[in-house]
């Protein structure tokens, strides 16, 4: 199998039941091998497009304005502390 | 047997905090001192729906750094996305720059030549991009081991940083830090970033002994903690290779107030970024003419200055190097010698004098309150004989950190040199009278003399020439010199 | 005749100066609602009757040129103090700060937003059934699914809940509900319409999209809503003024515009036999009046899909690294909890199946050693389908079905996820290559509306339009009512 779906868990932090690993390994290699169809097409010298409109992008002068309120952060958060957004700890549980 | 040869090379983190606004909102760049979340808005939250707009002012910043650095500026800037997750990455992903496909930094190559460990010695560079700077995380232990949550403070996420890869061209943590140093004082004089502030520059090292693999350490801080940390890794590699074992490619955290350096967790984590060019950033052109026109309005770098004050000036390299230290202080230097002339005089106090008073206190310039006038004043001052050298050095910190006047402090304080030598021979005569065994001491040893010396200076307060009582004192004991 | 089954620019016409009749309109449609959105499901998030009524009066007094007309938005383009979903249980108790460009632009123009629309979670999938609050329906036969993303957008339209909604599209998600559900669909320009506050699923491909009665409303909207936004680096000026005004007269009198229908072999094979059929009758009505019809083959378009797919998953996994975060959204304590575990447990719980399998498939796609075998290699095919299409686009527009297949009922498509990217075979070109394009009503089958799909060149957005509401005029069948019980 191509597919480490337990990497792909830690890659994309989720943590999938036995049943939905199982369920969408069998999704992905199925997809996965939908995808593989592009590898019918010829495509010497054709340069990847990465952005459609090939517009230059809007560039901003270096000019302040207000941001949001304080309020705001304090109504959304899980929890706030003087002001501060409470975090998990940032170290895991081996160290220490 | 001779060790291994320890194989540098640095990832610098410069913080460009010069500029008004963060690199892509206009949230103000200055973070410092704001009560947290304050400076924050949808953009640099990373919430759902805002999208990142550039400061072109960062921009124009990067190339004139990789100019100086003589790197090839490309022909268009390409952010990409760097993903990882941390409490300190709002969108889980970091703007920056990096080389693939698609993907292009605002400039490859170029060098910075320094004093290395056997002479001058080139550091090559391999590539010079703009950045996001994350959030700050503290700790309400201040400990992160000891701490059941985290804090976090949102105001620095989005600050704009220019980040500088070179090549792993170094060999010792001197000369890490020789170079660290050089680059600092350039990024100053350019008006990129103020080296001084708390946070201005962070380091990722990428450390191996030759024939080991590549261990990587990360986020130093300061630059002791450089010296510190390669010191460390490199003692740490050489012994276990010594012991027949294999150094591991790895991540590891330097540990400043243990003073060593960790292996990190979820190693794999950290090291499958999954970079891709920012679909949210079309890729910016560079003309030459706007290269040009960077290039046109670059200030002068500072080896350049440091060689003029040895040509014009006659100052030695070493002095040189050390006003040209940052850009601040050659600048006032500047402003000095133009007002007062003579820079030989003018360096040496600043070197000495002005630069302890500062370097005590952290050797932080945007301490300074003194305008080069007081400065010349201060000279000027000595010159005319209103001061003495001792009066100088001793009001000379309320000049440079208190930004007094000092005229006025002489004045205000009675400090001047006592001029009258009527005053002068009165004091003498009651300091010989007071002081009979000194005055046998002198005469049998003319050394002994400076003792009577001193309790006239006592008596003057330091406002007299001691070679002048000297010559009174020796008068009236019938002493030669 | 209720102004409840007039077309948007007609009631903005009716209230512009008669208060009354504004508080009367809104009170129809919130009747409307009541009596059928237990059924349909259009609306994630509908906002109370009196204050959508206190701020519409407030802002016909205003003299706003929209009269305070209210307005359906989808439940991923951003309100400031409206919850806004993505429907999806991660977001389900967020509240933005800020209004999106477009919302800020309808609400300067007097418009009013009366709730926010159900969708795909996050806008992954083509028939609103991944929506966290559950499926919407089709009014035209609610055992169908009214197709997606903008499924809840295509309902309330359809339905006479709201004169207009803002879907948005990434790979079809606003022309295949208006297929479904009979309106009008129209996706401009990429870049034509800020994407600020519009939450992303493939940034790339997403564009905020309009769904309406029929054209002529919809060149009314955007007039109000283009033009160039500093806060969105990739967007543009699509030069749409006075656009309404001609528009409108289309049909007075003066003839109505040709145009060249471009027929792309590829993308009318594996057509169901009924679509093929309606839409191709269409085609050869339009010919009859006059429009000139080329048959061209562009074997490219066969491998639009997958490479969609590829570019989509890539730039949603990236695009969602974000959610899980304890600043807004799904949350829990966090003290104790190490940050893998705490951001793993809330995206776990947070995110659906469908979203889930998406993000692992980009997270794959972006690892080393897949990014150029997947990624770079769709990017290759996006630009050949590009350069192969754009020269056809000079010449005219790409017309095909908008849905290659009817829309399914509910449970039918979203067991086989291969089954389910299949339906935006026709869809998803426009969004590779930048395009403009609408949908619309083209005839029935089975008692079921029809979608015509038409693509212009970048940038011809006006063009496009003008023929749209042409073809409309020729096949005369817009401002549809569904027979709902
Ligand atoms: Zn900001």
């Amino acid at each position: 199998m191509e597919v480490d779906i337990k990497r792909l868990e830690r890659l994309a932090l989720l943590k999938l039941s036995d049943e939905e690993e199982k369920a969408l390994s069998k999704d992905v290699e199925k997809i996965i091998g939908f995808f593989k169809q592009l590898d019918g097409i010829v495509l010497e010298g054709v340069e990847p497009l990465f952005h459609v409109m090939e517009k230059e992008a809007g560039v901003r002068e270096d000019s302040v304005e207000k941001g949001i309120e304080k309020l705001w952060i304090e109504r959304s958060a899980a929890k706030t502390i003087d002001g501060y957004v409470v975090g998990p700890r940032t170290i895991t549980g081996e160290e220490s | 047997m001779t060790p291994q040869k320890a194989v540098i090379g640095l990832e610098i983190h410069i913080q460009v905090n010069t500029v008004r606004s963060k690199m892509f909102c206009t949230c103000s760049q200055d973070y410092r001192g704001a009560p947290p979340n304050t400076n924050v808005c949808p953009v640099c939250l990373g919430l759902p729906g805002s999208l990142p707009v550039p400061n072109r002012e960062v921009i124009r910043k990067a190339i004139m750094l990789a100019l100086a650095l003589g790197s090839k500026v490309l022909d268009k800037v390409v952010f990409v996305r760097k993903h990882y997750f941390y409490p300190d990455l709002p969108k889980g992903y970091q703007i920056s720059q990096h080389r693939g496909p698609g993907m292009a930094p605002i400039a490859v190559g170029g060098s910075l030549e320094i004093e290395g460990d056997s002479g001058p010695k080139r550091i090559r560079m391999r590539r010079i991009g703009v950045e996001e700077d994350p959030a700050r995380i503290t700790y309400p232990s201040g400990d992160p081991t000891r701490s059941s949550y985290s804090l976090i403070d949102y105001n620095r996420s989005g600050v704009p940083l220019i980040e500088v890869v070179t090549e792993p061209d170094l060999s010792s943590p001197k000369e890490a830090r020789v170079f660290m140093e050089k680059l600092l004082e350039l990024v100053d004089h350019l008006g990129i970033s103020n080296p001084d502030l708390e946070g201005a520059f962070r380091v990722d090292v990428n450390i191996s002994i030759e024939g080991g693999e590549r261990v990587e350490v990360k986020n130093i801080g300061s630059l002791k903690d450089i010296e510190k940390a390669i010191s460390y890794e490199v003692v740490r590699q050489r012994a276990v290779l010594a012991a027949g074992g294999k150094i591991q490619r790895e991540t590891r955290h330097w540990d400043p107030v243990k003073g060593v350096t960790i292996v990190s967790r979820y190693k794999e984590l950290e090291e499958e970024y999954r970079y891709f060019p920012d679909p949210d950033l079309p890729p910016i052109a560079i003309t030459s003419s706007i290269v040009e026109e960077i290039a046109s309005k670059m200030p002068e770098l500072p080896w350049h200055r440091a060689e003029r004050y040895v040509k014009i000036y006659g100052l030695t390299r070493y002095v040189s190097r050390v006003l040209v230290s940052r850009k601040r202080l050659s600048e006032f230097f500047e402003e000095v010698v133009k007002i007062y002339g003579d820079p030989r005089r003018v360096a040496d106090l600043l070197i000495n004098d002005f630069l302890g008073i500062v370097n005590e206190r952290g050797g932080n310039l945007d301490m300074v309150k003194a305008s080069p006038q007081s400065i010349a004043k201060l000279l000027s001052l000595m010159d005319q004989g209103v001061i003495s050298v001792k009066i100088m050095k001793m009001i000379l910190e309320r000049v440079v950190l208190g930004g007094e006047d000092p005229e006025e402090i002489v004045v205000r304080e009675n400090l001047k040199v006592i001029a009258s030598d009527e005053e002068l021979e009165e004091l003498a005569e009651k300091v010989i009278k007071e002081n009979p065994k000194a005055v046998e001491d002198a005469k049998k040893n003319p050394k002994a003399i400076n003792y009577l010396v001193g309790q006239v200076m006592k008596l003057t307060r330091g406002r007299a020439d001691p070679q002048k009582i000297a010559a009174i004192i020796r008068r009236k004991l019938s002493i030669g010199s | 005749m209720s102004l409840v089954n007039k077309q948007l620019r007609y009631v903005v016409e009716a209230v512009r100066d008669n208060r009354e009749a504004l508080s009367e309109y809104i009170y129809r449609l919130y009747e409307r609602i009541e009596r059928y959105e237990e059924k349909l499901k259009g609306f994630i998030t509908l906002r109370p009757a009196d204050t959508v009524i206190r701020e519409a009066l407030e802002a016909n007094r205003l003299g706003k040129p929209l009269a305070g007309i209210p307005i359906a938005v989808k439940d991923n383009i951003s309100t400031e103090g409206i919850r806004t979903t993505c429907a999806s249980a991660i977001l389900e108790n967020y509240i933005p700060p800020y209004d999106a460009t477009v919302v800020k632009r309808l609400r300067e123009a007097g418009a009013v937003i009366i709730g926010k629309t159900n969708m795909d979670e996050f806008a992954m999938g083509s028939t609103t059934e991944t929506s966290y609050f559950g499926p919407s329906r089709n009014p035209w036969d609610p055992s169908r699914v009214p197709g997606g993303s903008s499924g809840g957008s295509g309902v309330v339209v359809s339905a006479y809940m709201a004169p207009a909604a803002l879907g948005s599209d990434t790979g079809g998600s606003v022309r295949n509900p208006a297929a479904y559900t009979g309106i009008f669909g129209y996706k401009p320009t990429y870049g034509g319409l800020s994407r600020y506050g519009l939450i992303a699923y493939a940034s790339s491909l997403d564009q905020i999209g309009l769904m309406t009665r029929d054209s002529v409303d919809a060149a009314l909207l955007l007039e109000y809503i283009a033009g160039e936004d500093p806060r969105d680096p990739t967007s543009l000026d699509l030069r749409v003024g006075g656009l309404f005004k001609e528009i409108s007269s289309l049909g007075e009198g003066r003839d109505l515009p040709k145009a060249r229908l471009v027929i792309v072999k590829e993308m009318w094979s594996g057509v169901e036999d009924h679509v093929f059929k309606t839409t191709m009758n269409a085609v050869d009505k339009l010919s009859s009046e006059g429009f000139e019809v080329e048959e061209v083959s562009v074997p490219e378009v066969s491998y639009a899909l997958p490479a969609y797919y590829v570019i989509a998953f890539a730039e949603a996994s990236s695009n969602l690294s974000r959610y899980g975060i304890p600043l807004y959204g799904l949350s829990k304590d966090p003290e104790n909890t190490s940050w893998i575990d705490y951001y793993s447990e809330i995206r776990s719980k947070g995110f659906g199946k469908e979203v889930k399998r998406r993000i692992m498939l980009g997270s794959f796609i972006l690892s080393a050693g897949y990014y150029e075998q997947y990624y770079i290699k769709a990017l290759k095919v996006r630009r050949l389908l590009r350069d192969r299409l754009l020269p056809l686009l000079r010449r005219g527009y790409i017309a095909s079905p908008t849905m290659p297949i009817q829309p399914p009922r509910l449970g039918e498509a979203i067991e086989d996820p291969l089954r389910l990217y299949a339906m935006d075979i026709e869809t998803v070109i426009p969004n590779l290559i930048g395009s403009p394009a609408i949908s619309l009503v083209a005839g029935f089958a089975n008692s079921l509306p029809v979608g015509l799909q038409l693509i212009g060149p970048p940038l011809g957005d006006r063009d496009l339009l003008l023929i749209a509401r042409t073809i409309e005029i020729i096949i005369g069948l817009s401002n549809l009512s569904p027979q709902m019980g």
